[in-house]
C-alpha cells in the first residue's frame, strides 16, 4: 500500500472517525481505523460494532492495499503536521506503517486488514432522501430526553417512517420528546422503523450537507452524506407505547412567553436542591407562582404572569427538565397544558414551524 | 479566625446506666448490654464495673461471658434508650442551635456564636453537665476544646463523669502522650503496623514524614496528620438531613436456607421502606451486607437512576444483590442487612408505570393500618415465614435479635 494525500483532506475525515473509534478498549482492534487504498481512493473505516462510519477520499494511489492503524495516534500524527503538504502512506511490511511528509517520518504498528471486523455494506436502494438541515433540527429535539440505563431500548431515539410522514421519539422514562415532519417527494407504503442509538444521533449532528440518504437492513440502518456512510446498529427490544401517554385533553392550558418563563424557572431553580433540581409551580388566576427550597441554602420565589382561568393547584417539577425543553426550541411563546398535580403535562411550542414538537413530562413529588 | 468553642458530651455506658436507673438493685453490678451470654451477637456497652474485667463494646458476647462469668447479661430495649436520647438532645438544645448528635448518647455543641450570651464558658459547660445529669439522672462526661477531635479526646480523658477542657496553648502537652489509637481512624490493625515502626503514642507521629503517612493510610493519611497535631476544621454537623438508613439483624443461629434468608430480607426492607417513609426520603443507593459464618463480609449495592422508597422496589433491587451474594454459597450466614443511602426528598412520577402511584398509594396505606393498629398488622406471605423463628407481637412485628442497639 501506499499512497499520497493532502493533510487537510485526510484530517477532516479523522476528526469525524474520532467519535466512532472505541474508547474502552473491550476489543483492542476497535480504537484502530482500517485504511484501505482501492484504485483511485482510499476508504477508512472504524466501527465500535454499534456505529461504524465509512469514509473515503479520491486520491492517486500508488500501489493499492490496507491495513489497520490505532486511530488515536494517527489522529494526533496527523493534526501535528503542517497544513498545505502532502502526506505518504506506505506500508513497509504487514505489521509496519510509514507516515511521512516532508523532513517528518514516523513509523507506526499496524495490524492486517483481516483482523478488522466486517462492517455492513448498504446499497440505498430504497432512495429515501430527507433535507439534512430539518433531520438535524429534528434530533436536536429528542436527543437531550435519550439516557444512558439498563433498559436498553431507551439509549436510542426511535424512528418511524410512514408515508411522507418522518417521526423520531425519545424518552427516559419520565419525560418524552415527539417530533414529526413532512417529508416532499417521500411516499413510503410499509412503516418502517427502528431505535437509533444516541451515539448514531450524535454523530449524523455533525453532518453538513443538503440531504441525507437513508436506507435499511435486518439489523442495521444506514445513512449516507456525501463520501460518509454511517452504519447504525439497530437497538433491539420494544420501544415503549409512546401513543399511550401522550396526553390528549389535558384542561388546564397556560400560555407562556418563553423567555420570561425561561429566565423565572432558572431563577428559582438556583436555590433548588442540588440532586432533584425541583421546582414547584403554583397555578393561580392570571398568574403562576415558582418556588424552590434547600434546607441548606435557603429559598426562592418568582411569579409569571398569564393568562389562565383553569384549576388552581400547585406541581412540582425538576426544573432542568423542562429548561431542556425551553431552550432546544425557538419559538416565542410555549404552550403548558396540565391536568392535575400527579398527571404528565404536555408542552409545545406556541407557534409551530414545519415540524410537530410535543414534550411530555411527569411532575415531582416534592 | 477566632478560636472555637467545641463541647463533646457524652453519656457515661449509656445502655447500662439506663438499666440501672430503671431496676435499682443492678446499682454496682456488671452490666453487659447486648443479648445473652449463649446468644450471638456482641456486647452494646459495658457498666464500669464490667470494663474492670476487659469487657468492652463490639466483644462477641460469649468472650464477654468468659471474661466476666458473674456479670448481669441483659438484651436492652432500643426504644427506651431512644427516648431518653431525645431528652437529651432536648435538653442541650437549649443552649446552641449548632449542635451535631453524633450517636444516641454522645453530642458536640458550638458555643462560639453564643459567645456573647455566656460570658464564662467553664461556667456554662458545667451548668449544661449538671443540668443533665440532674434531669437524666444519668452521669456523663465533657470535654472542651478548639475543635472536634481535642474536644473528644478531652472527653475520653474524663471519662467517666469529669470535665476536661484543653486550653489553649496546651493542645500539644495534652495531646502527646496519648497512644494513637485515640484517633479515630486508627483500628486494631493499623495500631499493630505502627507498632512495628516503634510509634505507640501521637507524639511519635509527628516526627513521621507526610508521605509515610500517606503510605500507611493512603487519602486518610493528611487527616490523620493534622489530627494528631489538634488540628481540625470540620464543622459540626447537623442532624437535619440523613445521610443513610440501615437495617440488619444478626441471626439466632446461622442459616442456609435461601427461602428463610429471603424472608428476612424482606423483613428488613420493610422496616428500611417504613423508615423511609417516615424520613419522607427516597433512596438513590440500595446495599445489600451480608457476614458469613466465617465473619467475612461482603457488600454489594446498585445505584438507581430513579430513587426508591416502596417496599415492593426495595426488596426487588436487595433481593437481586442478594443473590448475587449468595451465589454457589458454601458458607452459611450469620447476618444480613439492607441499606439506603444517597438520599433525596423528591422524584419525578413516571411515564410508562401507572402504576407506581397506584403502589405509593398502596404503600402509604398500609402505613396508616400499621400507624393505627401496630407494625405487625400488615406482613407479606414471605415475612410471614418468619413466625416459625422468632416470637412476634402485633405492635412491633417480629423481635430480631438486633446486632446493634443503636439502629
Amino acid at each position: 500500500m501506499r499512497f499520497s494525500i493532502k493533510k487537510e483532506n485526510i484530517f477532516t475525515e479523522l476528526q469525524l472517525l474520532q467519535g466512532i473509534v472505541e474508547k474502552r478498549n473491550t476489543m483492542p482492534v476497535l480504537a484502530h481505523i482500517l485504511i484501505d487504498a482501492g484504485k483511485d481512493r482510499v476508504e477508512l473505516i472504524g466501527t465500535d460494532l454499534e456505529v461504524g462510519l465509512k469514509t473515503y477520499i479520491e486520491t492517486k494511489v500508488e500501489e493499492p492495499g490496507a491495513a489497520t492503524i490505532s486511530g488515536k495516534k494517527i489522529y494526533e500524527i496527523i493534526r501535528s503536521l503542517p497544513d498545505g503538504k502532502n502526506v505518504t502512506f506506505s506500508l513497509i511490511n504487514e505489521k509496519m506503517i510509514e507516515i511521512s511528509s516532508g523532513a517528518s517520518q514516523f513509523k507506526v504498528l499496524c495490524k492486517a486488514k483481516d483482523d478488522y471486523p466486517q462492517v455492513p455494506e448498504a446499497r440505498f436502494e430504497k432512495n429515501i432522501i430527507l433535507p439534512l438541515d430539518k433531520y438535524t433540527e429534528m434530533i436536536n429535539r429528542v436527543y437531550f430526553a435519550i439516557t444512558q440505563e439498563q433498559r436498553y431500548y431507551l439509549n436510542g431515539a426511535l424512528m418511524i417512517l410512514k408515508g411522507d410522514q418522518i417521526e423520531l421519539v425519545s424518552t427516559d422514562g419520565h419525560r418524552l420528546a415527539y417530533t414529526s415532519s413532512k417529508i416532499e417527494n417521500m411516499d413510503i407504503h410499509e412503516e418502517i422503523n427502528g431505535i437509533v442509538s444516541k451515539k448514531t444521533l450524535g454523530e449524523l449532528r455533525k453532518f453538513e450537507d443538503k440531504e441525507i440518504k437513508f436506507d435499511l437492513d435486518e439489523s442495521n440502518l444506514f445513512f449516507n452524506v456525501k463520501n460518509r456512510t454511517l452504519i447504525s446498529r439497530i437497538i433491539e427490544g420494544k420501544f415503549p407505547n409512546y401513543n399511550a401517554v401522550i396526553p390528549k385533553d389535558n384542561p388546564n392550558i397556560l400560555i407562556f412567553s418563553r423567555e420570561e418563563i425561561t429566565d423565572a424557572i432558572r431563577r428559582v431553580s438556583l436555590l433548588s436542591t442540588e440532586r432533584s433540581k425541583g421546582i414547584k409551580l403554583k397555578l393561580e388566576k392570571d398568574k403562576v407562582e415558582l418556588f424552590s427550597s434547600n434546607p441548606e441554602l435557603g429559598e426562592a420565589r418568582d411569579q409569571v404572569e398569564t393568562e389562565y382561568s383553569g384549576n388552581k393547584f400547585e406541581i412540582g417539577f425538576n426544573s432542568q427538565y423542562i429548561l431542556d425543553f425551553l431552550t432546544t426550541i425557538q419559538s416565542e411563546n410555549v404552550r403548558f397544558e396540565m391536568k392535575d398535580s400527579n398527571s404528565a403535562v404536555l408542552m409545545a411550542p406556541e407557534e409551530e414551524n414545519e415540524i410537530e414538537y410535543k414534550y411530555i413530562l411527569m411532575p415531582m413529588k416534592l | 479566625m477566632r478560636r472555637r468553642c467545641i463541647v463533646h458530651i457524652d453519656i457515661d455506658a449509656f445502655f447500662a446506666s439506663v438499666e440501672k436507673l430503671l431496676d435499682p438493685s443492678l446499682e454496682g453490678k456488671a452490666i453487659i448490654v447486648g443479648g445473652l451470654p449463649h446468644e450471638r451477637g456482641v456486647a452494646s456497652t459495658a457498666s464500669y464495673e464490667a470494663r474492670k474485667y476487659g469487657v468492652h463494646s463490639g466483644m462477641p458476647l460469649q468472650k464477654a461471658y468468659q471474661l466476666c462469668p458473674n456479670g448481669i447479661f441483659l438484651r436492652g430495649n432500643h426504644r427506651v434508650y431512644a427516648s431518653f436520647s431525645r431528652n437529651f438532645h432536648r435538653i442541650l438544645s437549649r443552649y446552641t442551635p449548632d449542635m451535631e448528635m453524633a450517636s444516641l448518647d454522645e453530642a458536640y455543641l458550638d458555643l462560639s456564636r453564643c459567645r456573647a450570651l455566656y460570658p464564662s464558658f467553664s461556667q456554662t459547660v458545667t451548668q449544661i453537665k449538671q443540668t443533665v445529669e440532674e434531669k437524666l439522672k444519668l452521669s456523663v462526661s465533657v470535654g472542651v476544646g478548639p475543635n472536634k477531635i481535642l474536644a473528644k479526646l478531652a472527653t475520653n480523658r474524663a471519662k467517666p463523669g469529669g470535665m476536661v477542657e484543653v486550653k489553649p496553648g496546651c493542645e500539644e502537652s495534652f495531646l502527646k502522650e496519648l497512644p494513637i489509637e485515640a484517633l479515630p481512624g486508627i483500628g486494631s490493625k493499623a495500631r499493630a503496623e505502627l507498632d512495628m515502626l516503634n510509634i505507640r503514642k501521637i507524639k511519635d507521629l509527628w516526627g513521621l514524614p507526610r508521605e509515610a503517612l500517606r503510605t500507611l493510610f493512603g487519602l486518610r493519611g493528611e487527616e490523620i496528620r493534622l489530627q494528631s497535631h489538634g488540628i481540625d476544621d470540620r464543622p459540626l454537623e447537623s442532624s437535619g438531613e440523613q445521610k443513610s438508613i440501615s437495617r440488619e439483624t444478626t441471626f439466632l443461629k446461622d442459616i442456609w436456607e435461601r427461602r428463610l434468608l429471603l424472608a428476612h430480607l424482606a423483613y428488613l426492607c420493610d422496616r428500611l421502606s417504613l423508615a423511609l417513609r417516615k424520613e419522607r426520603c427516597f433512596s438513590h443507593i440500595i446495599e445489600v451486607k451480608v457476614r458469613w459464618s466465617d465473619f467475612k463480609t461482603e457488600v454489594r449495592r446498585r445505584l438507581l437512576v430513579n430513587p426508591v422508597q416502596e417496599m415492593d422496589d426495595i426488596y426487588r433491587i436487595a433481593r437481586e444483590l442478594f443473590l448475587e451474594l449468595f451465589q454457589g454459597a458454601r458458607l452459611s450466614l450469620r447476618l444480613v442487612g439492607v441499606k439506603a443511602s444517597d438520599l433525596v426528598r423528591s422524584r419525578t412520577l413516571s411515564l410508562f408505570e401507572p402504576h407506581s402511584l397506584h403502589k405509593e398509594r398502596l404503600g402509604s396505606a398500609v402505613f396508616e393500618v400499621r400507624e393505627k393498629y401496630g407494625f405487625g398488622a400488615l406482613l407479606t406471605a414471605r415475612e410471614k415465614m418468619l413466625e416459625d423463628v422468632y416470637s412476634f407481637t402485633k405492635e412491633r412485628g417480629f423481635i430480631l435479635k438486633t446486632a446493634s442497639l443503636t439502629k
